[in-house]
């Protein structure tokens, strides 16, 4: 049982380490913020966020900081102390320091004889003979080499998840070790001519892979494809675009002239993440935050495999930190000539302001550009309920748009129809681009590209108004362009993709609009739009029966200053795309005339089945006692039969399944009395644990679904009438996978219309389970509007229509 | 959820960091008969410096991830003349999954730390061998316990029990508005006596999923506040669930939930007998079309009756519950805005007129009203936070629309509003008919 993934963005990052093993022994080189504190994790984000602490019963999470009169918030608070090791009074903490130093001295050095662990701790006594009193002696409590000493991991551990806490304190990195070596640099694969004749010099080097390889199995977020070639991943994430994957090669930069394999001084390094996360989201938190760390330290790995580069750095700041305490220097003057003089520390000084403010960090160590960040939500198809963490101002939408990354989430015929909704104003972005130039001509297409784009303008249409001939295939450049382009202004929250804004559709207030930026919101609205109505007025006329939005412009003329006016209301979440969705309803009618064909099919069947002897008579009375009624064997190839009966053996397992669960869900649904007539307790609503905990979860859209459909999903409802032989109307729950019975009332269905309708239909039917857009449809089947709708029209009795994000 | 592994190791003065025993065997050290076959778990050497550390980081709770599991400790040192090197420093390990909940592992850990720490203070119960003996028993009966029934009782001498229990980790409950109607879900009668707290007691009656918290406080003749924390401690136990207010008025709308509705056939049924009136069960496509056909910009009145022949056998505020409760209908809320008369724009709270605060401050030592009108004002007051002091409550009882205005920048709906001023929505429009404002449907 992890924890859940919560949509509000909360880094919990108290402070980065950096700590490195040379042959002086270990290290803490540097740390940002100069002096952390365990409460800047908690007030990086507008949300309130409780405090963590061992008392479990004052656990915490995130909730919306509009909790205005919320007097317990302030008791939890209150309650939670942050227990800093010697982080007493001053006179206390020195007397404990010097006691605890002396007995420190001892153990390191018994620990010397007696261990024989390959590294030696006791060098870090060496700098700290120097350092006494200096402030910076003391990083979150723990002593300077004591820190140092508990991040200055085995080689064992290296290049493996590294997570140890202390107490409230987490330090979460990815120890990098050199090669046995001692060298950094990882010989590019190409040159291996043949992997399975391995010439002998680089038979050590195979052995580390495969080390490595081992190493990383422990690793469970490991997306370890990037280990080979941190640039693939990274340098797409560069301020200016570069051209898509597909389209890369050409442009990929020449590998610098690789160095002379010199033995590094440098034995290790390890950029720690000091996190103190709310311990109800602890796991997602953590996972969150390593994907950071795991980046970042992959990219000052290729630099230091390149050129020395985090030797180089980590001497400089150490030599830093040397004149400055001779000099008696502040903590606050030496840090700013380290972040001045270190291109390191200001990367680790930048990534640490920036990802605590859950925003994107643009860094560039040894002129290497890349961004780190933390993914935010920027839309979510759940709308929280009054006792769930709110996320006012957030879009809602149900559609899978598009991700920064491609990811399996996204519906690949559909995005080519959406458009880019920018979330700042153009002209900024465009600024910001051409103070970045570097790529040249890619970016001045960029710029073009980010002109073009309009929220009412698909991306296929796009491509089209340049290109008259346009059908859309995924793999047109042209498109992979545009794909590109959107994707990386995605990736830095410039953009979201949207379903094409139009004057036929419907659009409503948002239940999520934040109504505590009405006030000034409205003002910058009567500025935007002097000369439409105010704000609240425009608001509340999108408030009544849901209309489409052309019902709301009082003429043509008026239309584009709506239509800007519209995407600035999506922009800030004020209003959601109203979309439509169906579900299949089969009437009873349907299925009495199906249920009369098949006993009369069946019995024709049953006659010939005696006869054929082909068949062996044990699959016969399989067929018939186990489905009875359902499928006619004349129609059905021997293949499907079989599969049939698979399918209603697992319908019969899956009765009592549902039973367990009921009997389950029985437990704490004790009753719901509600008003006067508690009395039958019968059929009431389940509302006891299994509700609580699903409500207190926002994260995943299906979770209700999953949770229900297991792996026999479709074939696990119980059928209507094969219990009573009674026939009631339903509603067909998965119409993609249909059972053979359901197969024949789809048929039925079809069969009254014109065969034109028919053929739509048949391709329609997959889409009528409530989850897909009706609007999207046309757009991914390629079918016109005109015929969606006579078809629709056509089968508007076998379908309920609802209307919702 | 489970323990993998319990094991305590200690440092030895000749050997370093030792596992002495481990529940099962060759967990994470390698058993002596087969020293080559690694262990199971992880290998016990490579991490021991983060089990056994140095003194400094004794006597706090450390954990640590390793091939998948994670390891959570305690380690504790003693110093005593007796042990070599006059200090003696042990660590019980408890080994989950890394992808765990382990919260509720945390108090167990440091229990269990400081139950040996006070055996071996008290007869070094650790460092002499014959009672040592019986640690690795303990800790596989510990380990048993805990997997199987989450908590633990095993007498060691006649003075010292371990007493272990796992409490779930609950996420803390929303805050609690006046305007929240809880609904309970157990039976209360059954499970409460005479030691509950009072006003729990009180106010429990009140309960019955058709008053808003004020009003339970009201009818219970309870504090407010007071009513409020007990909900909230209803609702973190889950004893209720919150809903908002029923009236026929409102105006309800499906949401993106709707499919995982349909999607569950043990819902439907359970659907069909909550909402129905007379026991008589409709089916369930046209529950859907009901369910579906509820609207933005339509109250319940209108869809009752445009759909009265469908709804015969239903009991209309169930029926919205329903949805309420399981998620996929959201209630449409009236948001009052007042506006500029000339820009449109909205009227910040800032500038709304302040009953000229003098006037209304010495009004306040002359006028009390009653009671609830009071709490009322000064909830406002705690709501709005702004240039709002208690000479509110004063001004109320002048010209009921002043309080009112405190509401209209847009951040408060008619359920919020109609609650704390405990008026209803007719007479909050008509105090505030002098007024230009807008209605926002959200």
């Amino acid at each position: 049982m992890t924890t859940e993934r919560s949509l509000i963005p909360n880094p919990s990052l108290v402070a980065i380490l950096l700590v490195i093993r040379d042959s002086a022994g270990g290290n803490l080189v540097f740390h940002y913020p100069p002096q952390p504190r365990a409460e800047a994790a908690h007030n990086t984000s507008t949300w309130r966020v409780g405090e963590t602490n061992t008392d479990y019963t004052s656990s915490n999470s995130s909730f919306s900081s509009s909790s205005d009169d919320d007097d317990e918030a302030d008791d939890r608070n209150s309650r939670s102390t942050v227990r800093l090791y010697g982080g007493g009074a001053a006179t206390e903490k020195s007397a404990v320091t010097s006691q605890r130093s002396r007995s420190y001295d001892q153990r390191s050095s018994r620990r010397r004889r007696d261990s024989d662990h390959e590294y030696d701790e006791e060098d870090d006594d060496d700098d700290e003979d120097g350092a006494h009193g200096a402030e910076w002696e003391h990083v979150l409590g723990f002593r300077h080499d004591v820190i140092s000493g508990l991040l200055n991991v085995p080689r064992a551990l290296s290049r493996t998840r590294f997570e140890l806490s202390v107490e409230q304190f987490v330090f979460l990195g990815y120890p990098c070790y050199n090669r046995p070596d001692g060298t950094w640099q990882r010989r590019r694969r190409e040159k291996k001519p043949k992997p399975e004749t391995p010439k002998t010099d680089e038979t050590k080097d195979q052995e580390d892979d495969t080390a490595d390889a081992v190493n990383d199995e422990g690793d469970i977020t490991g997306n370890d494809a990037d280990d080979e070639d941190p640039d693939a991943l990274t340098l797409s994430r560069s301020k200016s675009p570069n051209p898509p994957p597909s389209l890369r090669k050409k442009f990929k930069r020449e590998p610098r002239k690789p160095l002379e394999q010199v033995p590094s001084k440098l034995a290790m390094f390890h950029v720690v993440f000091v996190m103190s996360p709310p311990q109800l989201e602890y796991h997602s938190r953590m996972n969150d935050m390593y994907d950071v760390a795991k980046q970042f330290t992959l990219a000052l790995k290729t630099q230091q495999a390149e050129d020395d580069y985090v030797a180089r750095e980590t001497e400089r700041i150490i030599e830093l930190r040397e004149r400055g305490e001779k000099r008696g220097d502040s903590i606050h003057e030496l840090w700013s000539r380290i972040l001045r003089e270190s291109t390191l520390a200001d990367a680790i000084a930048t990534l640490y302001q920036q990802i605590s403010a859950s925003k994107i960090a643009a860094l560039k160590v040894n002129d290497f550009d890349f961004a780190l960040q933390i993914p935010i939500m920027m839309e979510t198809a759940i709308l929280p309920s009054i006792s769930e963490p709110q996320l006012p101002g957030m879009h809602l939408t149900t559609l899978h748009t598009l991700g920064s990354t491609p990811s399996e989430d996204e519906d690949m015929l559909l995005t080519p129809h959406l458009a880019l909704l920018f979330l700042e104003d153009v002209d900024d972005i465009i600024k910001e681009i051409i103070q970045e130039q570097d790529q040249g001509s890619l970016s001045a297409s960029f710029v073009q590209f980010i002109q073009n784009c309009k929220p009412t303008l698909s991306f296929a249409q796009m491509i089209s108004a340049s290109s008259p001939n346009g059908i859309i295939h995924p793999e047109n450049p042209e498109y992979q362009y545009i794909e590109y382009f959107a994707r990386h202004l995605i990736y830095w929250r410039k953009a979201r993709a949207i379903m094409p804004l139009h004057y036929r559709r419907y659009y409503i207030v948002s239940p999520n609009a934040d109504m505590k930026r009405l006030v000034p919101q409205s003002i910058i609205f009567n500025k935007l739009f002097p000369a439409l109505p105010p704000l609240p007025k425009m608001l509340s006329l999108l408030s009544g029966k849901p209309r489409p939005y052309s019902a709301y412009i009082p003429s043509k003329d008026h239309r584009q200053a709506y239509m800007e006016m519209l995407a600035w209301l999506m922009r800030y979440g004020w209003v959601t795309n109203l979309l439509t969705f169906a579900f299949l309803k089969i009437p009873k009618d349907i299925k009495v005339a199906v249920r009369e064909r098949q006993a009369r099919e069946q019995a024709e069947a049953a006659v010939e089945m005696i006869q054929a002897a082909s068949i062996s008579a044990a699959t016969a009375t399989a067929v018939n006692s186990t489905s009875p009624g359902i499928i006619s064997p004349g129609i059905l190839s021997p293949s499907i039969l079989s599969t049939s009966v698979e399918k209603s053996i697992a319908n019969g397992t899956a009765i009592p399944n549902a039973k367990t669960r009921e009997g389950m869900d029985d437990i704490p649904r004790i009753s719901l009395s509600t008003g006067g007539d508690s009395g039958a307790s019968n059929g009431r609503p389940k509302t006891g644990w299994s509700d609580i905990t699903d409500s207190s979860n926002p994260a995943p859209p299906r979770s209700i679904g999953a949770s229900t459909n297991t792996p026999t999903t479709p074939f696990e409802k119980p059928q209507l009438e094969s219990s009573s032989g009674q026939l009631e109307d339903s509603i067909l729950y998965e119409p993609s996978q249909p059972t053979p019975l359901e197969s024949a009332w789809i048929e039925r269905i079809a069969e009254g219309q014109p065969p034109d309708i028919g053929v739509i239909f048949d391709r329609l039917v997959k889409y009528l389970n409530g989850q897909h857009a009706i609007e999207g449809i046309a757009l991914r089947e390629a079918i016109s509007k005109r015929e969606l709708k006579r078809v629709l029209n056509a089968m508007d009795r076998y379908i309920v229509y609802s209307r919702h994000w | 959820m489970s323990i993998k592994c319990i094991f305590y190791s200690y440092f030895d003065a000749d050997k370093g960091p030792r596992v002495l025993y481990q529940v099962p065997e060759n967990s994470v050290t390698p058993s002596s008969d087969t020293p080559s076959q690694p262990p199971s778990l992880f290998l016990f050497d490579e991490i021991s410096d983060y089990i056994i550390p140095k003194q400094q980081l004794c006597d706090r709770l450390i954990t640590f991830c390793r091939n998948r599991y994670r390891l959570l400790g305690y380690p504790t040192c003693l110093e005593d003349d007796k042990y070599d090197r006059n200090e003696f420093i042990f660590n019980f390990v408890i080994v989950l999954d890394e992808s765990e909940e382990f919260s509720s592992y945390k108090p167990v850990v440091k229990k269990l730390a400081r139950l040996f720490k006070a055996l071996e203070e008290q007869t070094g119960f650790l460092w002499n061998e014959v009672t040592r003996s019986s640690v690795y028993t303990l800790i596989e009966q510990v380990m048993e316990d805990l997997n199987s029934y989450c908590e633990c009782m095993i007498p060691i001498n006649e003075s010292n029990t371990i007493n272990l229990k796992l409490f779930p980790v609950i996420p803390p409950p929303a805050p609690i508005k006046a305007y929240h109607v809880p609904i309970s879900t157990v039976r209360f009668e059954s499970i409460m006596d005479s030691n509950w707290d009072l006003t729990m007691q009180r106010i429990i009656p009140y309960i019955d999923g058709v008053n808003s918290v004020r009003r339970i406080a009201e009818l219970a003749d309870a504090d407010y506040t007071l009513t409020k924390k007990c909900v909230s401690e209803l609702l973190y136990y889950g004893c209720i669930i919150i809903v908002d207010v029923f009236r026929f008025a409102n105006i309800y709308a499906v949401n993106s939930d709707l499919a995982n509705f349909v999607n569950d056939t043990v819902l439907h049924e359970e659907c069909q007998g909550y909402i129905s009136s007379n026991g008589r069960l409709l089916d369930f496509p046209t529950i859907l079309e009901l369910y579906t056909s509820l609207r933005q910009g339509l109250s319940v009145v209108e869809w009752s009756l445009e759909n009265a022949e469908r709804l015969k056998d239903v009991d209309v505020r169930r029926f919205i519950q329903f949805g309420i409760i399981k998620g996929f209908l959201y209630r449409v809320q009236k948001y009052p805005v007042r506006i500029d008369d000339g820009s449109g724009v909205v009227v910040p709270l800032s500038s709304q007129p302040v009953a000229g605060l003098g006037s209304s401050a010495s009004l306040t030592g002359l006028v009390t009203g009653p009671p609830m009108l009071d709490a009322a004002g000064s909830l406002a007051a705690a709501k709005t936070g702004k240039s709002v002091t208690t000479g509110v409550s004063g001004g109320l009882m002048v010209d009921r629309s002043l309080p009112l205005l405190r509401y209209l920048d847009g951040a408060h709906h008619f359920d919020s509003i109609c609650t704390d001023l405990q008026q209803s929505e007719k007479e909050v429009l008509k105090n505030l008919a002098a007024y230009p404002i807008e209605i926002i449907d959200r």
